[in-house]
């Protein structure tokens, strides 16, 4: 029998994967591929709740996820591109402007 | 009816206003306003007593709420009784004659205006004193009354002696009005624990009517009010500022400095007598204050040479006769001799005024031989004169004696510290009216009587001064607290003797140039030292001053500088700075520390929500 | 017992991808990799009955947004990352510990708050008709101003991609560029 903590360990793993990404990954670019980990995870939480508690709301909100990780994806390209046209590089060590 | 109380307390507040704000420029028409005002609340004031005399003097109240708080609710209103009215007539008629004969004293005086403006202002604060429903409207009127009496001491304020007479008044008011607030406070926190927390002095007449304990607390309120009454009265330790005060103009000094305004703080223990009979401990203080006043003022008005000064600590020691008489038990004893003294001694002023008007100067022995050459004040003057040292049957002889009689009856000691000043101020005041007007002539240029806007205000009020005795003032304003006071003819006629012997030895040693005190001056010399350094009062405020407060503020100051100023302002701002210069080193400007700084956080912050659970 | 199935197979499937999306040192690896894991992940939601769910999920992630991730890299040519410095080390460490500490906590907290209520599923079904019904009665306004944001998402993709004109010499002068700009833009 698979229960609702199944999946939320499922999503809690995907999420901690995400995270390591983020913080190892160096290109802007696998970054930016690691969020969209991590907004998954959350969708699976989303959509696992919305089964077991007997609520469309969480596929609803799933939904709201996907437009705001659509939106995130294209702003974040449009980034790197503009980076890379300036600093030829996605090497996050080297841009480091914001230093004190 | 009331309106016309409401009336009689705004209209020098317009007038005052008005000169302030349009007619600054033009002198004759701010003179004529501000008197117009006055003079316009004056006879109201007749009318108001006039219709309530045909009512039986009934006590009306009507109060506004200016600011109500969740237990307390300040109010500011007009109340109309026998005390009140009385007061309303000698605040507006005798001002008005003053007012009156400012516009013959202050001619050609660069502030005319002003002076009128300020003079307004003072008896809108008075009349507010007067009609105040409560303590809370007394005491914005007790310090409103400070203010207009600093603007006119200061009144020529380009002369330093008189800028620093009027700060002076001012800070040394201020100390006893601290004293005034505290009580305030404290007697609207009893007003709670007896019920109903208030200011209002009829409600808490009705409270305090059956107070149950509270003795202490009841003497400390008391004591604390009597410092307002210390302060604004001139009373020992505080009298130091009135005889300063002099330095304003004359016609303030007659009106604010002897008729009014140092009246007030009797008015007040008058008006709240009901709280005062509780506590006799408080009037036994009150009443040998009263006396010890007295009897110091008298013996330093005896050396004085300054014309206004004598008449400054005359003013003292019968405001300290005012104050033992309500220590003594008899508020309307107190208060029968503040009228009677307001005529007399605002007569005294005028008349003095209009001497020095005629000679420029204040320094009684640079006078002499006034009597032919000034006519009409000389005997006014006399009159004044006469009043004030008690002589039958004169206004001042009725309301002094009462005093006498009542201290005979209750306080021995007290009476012959009474009988003894009466002696001294029958014998001062012949010293001055002999020396200025009797003796031979020490001027150079010949002087002239004063105009008749000046001449007469003087007679007016040498009509009240003589016959302020026969309106039954006293029996009018006797109230069921007051000690019922029994004519006593071996201490009236024992009173007069004294005077009248004073008055006979003043005229032959000063009038007359017998050199009767010659024999004396020798071993006496030491004390007419102390008393023209004034006890060395003023000397020992200025080594309290100099040394104690000043290093006080001294210590203040370095406290302020290196703890406040370096410690905690100067150091906030540099252990920002240091922190801020520290913590910057956390921004690497690097994506990738940002997420790990992140992601430990928000793992600590979890885990610490877990722990907490 | 099939579901069960299903679900690990497919969880393991998720897990192993995205691991590898993480590891890999080819971007276009990891954008592949993470296209499979989108697919079992779509297989997962199909598990918990959100069939409408799981198809716009295979859509727009794998069909649209992976699909533009794998234009970029190809566009911008990024190649493999370099050899790991010291520091990056460092993150590879500490990082691990922290992502270790988040899943237990992420345990302890799963394990406070299940309740024998939430074992069995209900027979909800996230069909088309449902979802869409709420998506247009309840969630109407918060739905209508996703297309707000996805207009604006647009725009800021436009303006910051924009190639400006560059001056002659090939330095990039934002003050010049904005005022001769416009004109000549191709």
């Amino acid at each position: 029998m698979i229960t609702l903590n199944h999946y939320l360990i499922l999503s809690g793993c995907l999420f901690a994967i995400g995270m390591y990404g983020i913080i190892t990954r160096r290109n802007a670019l696998l970054i930016l591929l690691s969020v969209e980990l991590l907004f998954n995870a959350a969708n699976l939480s989303f959509v696992a709740y919305a089964r077991y508690l007997g609520d469309l709301t969480g596929q609803v909100f799933v939904f709201f996820t996907m437009v705001v990780a659509a939106c995130e994806v294209a702003i974040g390209l449009a980034v790197a591109i503009l980076l890379f046209r300036t600093r030829e590089t996605l090497n996050t060590d080297e841009i480091n402007t914001l230093k004190w | 009816m009331l309106a016309l109380g409401w009336l009689i307390l705004f209209l020098p507040l317009m007038a005052c206003l008005v000169i302030a704000g349009t007619t600054l420029k033009h002198e004759k028409i701010s003179a004529w306003i501000a008197c117009g005002a006055l003079s316009l609340s004056f006879i109201f004031s007749i009318i108001l007593f006039a219709v309530l005399a045909a009512q039986g003097f009934p006590t009306l109240q009507s109060t506004v709420t200016i600011l109500p708080l969740e237990h307390l609710r300040l109010e500011f209103g007009v109340l109309i009784d026998r005390l009140s009215l009385i007061m309303l007539l000698v605040v507006t008629g005798i001002g008005s004659g003053i007012f009156f004969y400012s516009m013959g004293y202050m001619k050609e005086d660069k502030g005319y205006s002003r002076y009128f403006a300020s003079l307004s202002l003072f008896a809108f604060s008075m009349l507010g004193i007067v009609v105040s429903t409560n303590f809370f409207q007394t005491f914005i009127f007790w310090e409103l009354v400070g203010v207009s009496s600093y603007l006119l001491i200061g009144h020529w304020y380009q002369k330093d002696e008189a800028a620093d007479a009027g700060k002076k008044a001012f800070i040394t008011t201020r100390v006893g009005d601290v004293g005034f607030l505290i009580g305030i406070l404290f007697l609207s926190s009893l007003s709670a624990t007896l019920g109903k927390q208030t200011l209002d002095f009829q409600a808490l007449s009705e409270l305090l009517g059956h107070p149950a304990g509270h003795e202490f607390i009841l003497t400390a309120i008391c004591l604390l009010v009597f410092c307002g009454v210390l302060g604004k009265s001139a009373q020992f330790p505080l009298h130091v500022w009135l005889p300063d005060a002099m330095e304003g103009p004359t016609p303030v000094s007659a009106l604010i400095h002897a008729a009014t305004m140092v009246a007030a703080g009797v008015y007040l223990l008058a008006r709240v007598y009901f709280l005062f009979i509780l506590s006799p401990t408080a009037l036994s203080v009150i009443a040998g204050i009263g006396a010890f006043t007295a009897l110091i003022a008298a013996t330093m008005a005896l050396v004085q040479p300054d014309i206004k000064k004598i008449l400054a600590y005359s003013t003292l020691s019968q405001l300290g006769y005012m104050v033992m008489a309500a220590g003594l038990g008899s508020s309307s004893a107190a208060m029968y001799h503040l009228v009677t003294h307001a005529f007399f001694k605002a007569l005294l002023f005028l008349g003095a005024g209009s001497v020095i008007h005629a000679l420029h100067t204040q320094n009684i022995l640079e006078m002499g031989g006034l009597f032919r050459k000034m006519p009409v004040t000389a005997w006014t003057f006399l009159i004044g004169f006469l009043a004030l040292a008690g002589v039958y049957p004169l206004s001042g002889f009725w309301s002094k004696d009462e005093i006498l009689t009542l201290a005979f009856t209750v306080n021995r000691p007290l009476f012959w510290i009474g009988a003894g000043t009466a002696f001294l101020t029958a014998f001062y005041m012949g010293r001055l009216f002999f020396t200025v007007f009797l003796s031979e002539p020490k001027w150079k240029k010949e002087p002239h009587e004063s105009p008749r806007v000046m001449t007469t205000p003087l007679l007016l009020l040498a009509f009240f001064a003589a016959t302020g005795g026969f309106f039954g003032l006293g029996t009018f304003l006797h109230s069921h607290y007051d000690q019922a006071i029994a004519w006593n003819f071996s201490v009236v006629a024992g009173s007069l003797t004294l005077s009248l012997v004073a008055i006979l030895l003043s005229y032959l040693i000063y009038a007359l140039d017998i050199p009767l005190l010659k024999p004396f001056e020798k071993p006496f010399s030491p004390v007419a030292g102390l008393l023209i350094k004034k006890y060395y009062m003023d000397d020992l405020y200025d080594v309290l001053v100099k040394y104690v407060q000043q290093n006080f503020a001294g210590l203040c100051d370095l406290f302020e500088r290196v703890v406040v100023v370096k410690g905690m302002v100067n150091g906030t701002a540099q252990l920002t700075g240091w922190a801020g210069d520290r913590l910057r080193c956390l921004q690497t400007g690097k994506v990738q520390f940002y997420a790990f700084a992140f992601s430990a956080g928000v793992t600590l912050i979890t885990l610490f929500w877990i722990v907490l659970r | 017992m099939n579901e069960a199935f299903f679900f690990y197979l497919f969880s393991g499937l998720t897990l192993l991808a995205a691991l590898y999306v993480v590891f890999t040192k080819n971007p276009t690896y990891a954008v592949l990799s993470l296209v499979a894991a989108m697919f079992s992940l779509a297989i997962l939601f199909v598990l918990l009955h959100a069939y409408f769910i799981a198809v716009v999920h295979v859509l727009v992630y794998a069909g649209a947004i992976l699909v533009l991730f794998l234009f970029v890299v190809m566009l911008l040519g990024v190649g493999r990352e370099e050899p790991a410095s010291k520091s990056q080390r460092l993150y590879r460490i500490f990082g691990g510990f922290v992502v270790v500490g988040f899943l237990l906590e992420i345990g302890l907290i799963i394990k406070a708050v299940s309740s024998s209520a939430q074992e069995s599923p209900t027979i909800l079904a996230g069909t088309i008709e449902a979802v869409g019904k709420l998506l247009f009665t309840e969630y109407f306004l918060p739905f209508e101003i996703t297309s707000v944001l996805l207009l604006v998402g647009i725009v800021g993709a436009v303006v910051l991609s924009r190639r400006e004109q560059m001056p002659a010499e090939g330095q990039y002068l934002p003050g010049k560029a904005a005022e001769g700009g416009r004109s000549k833009q191709v």
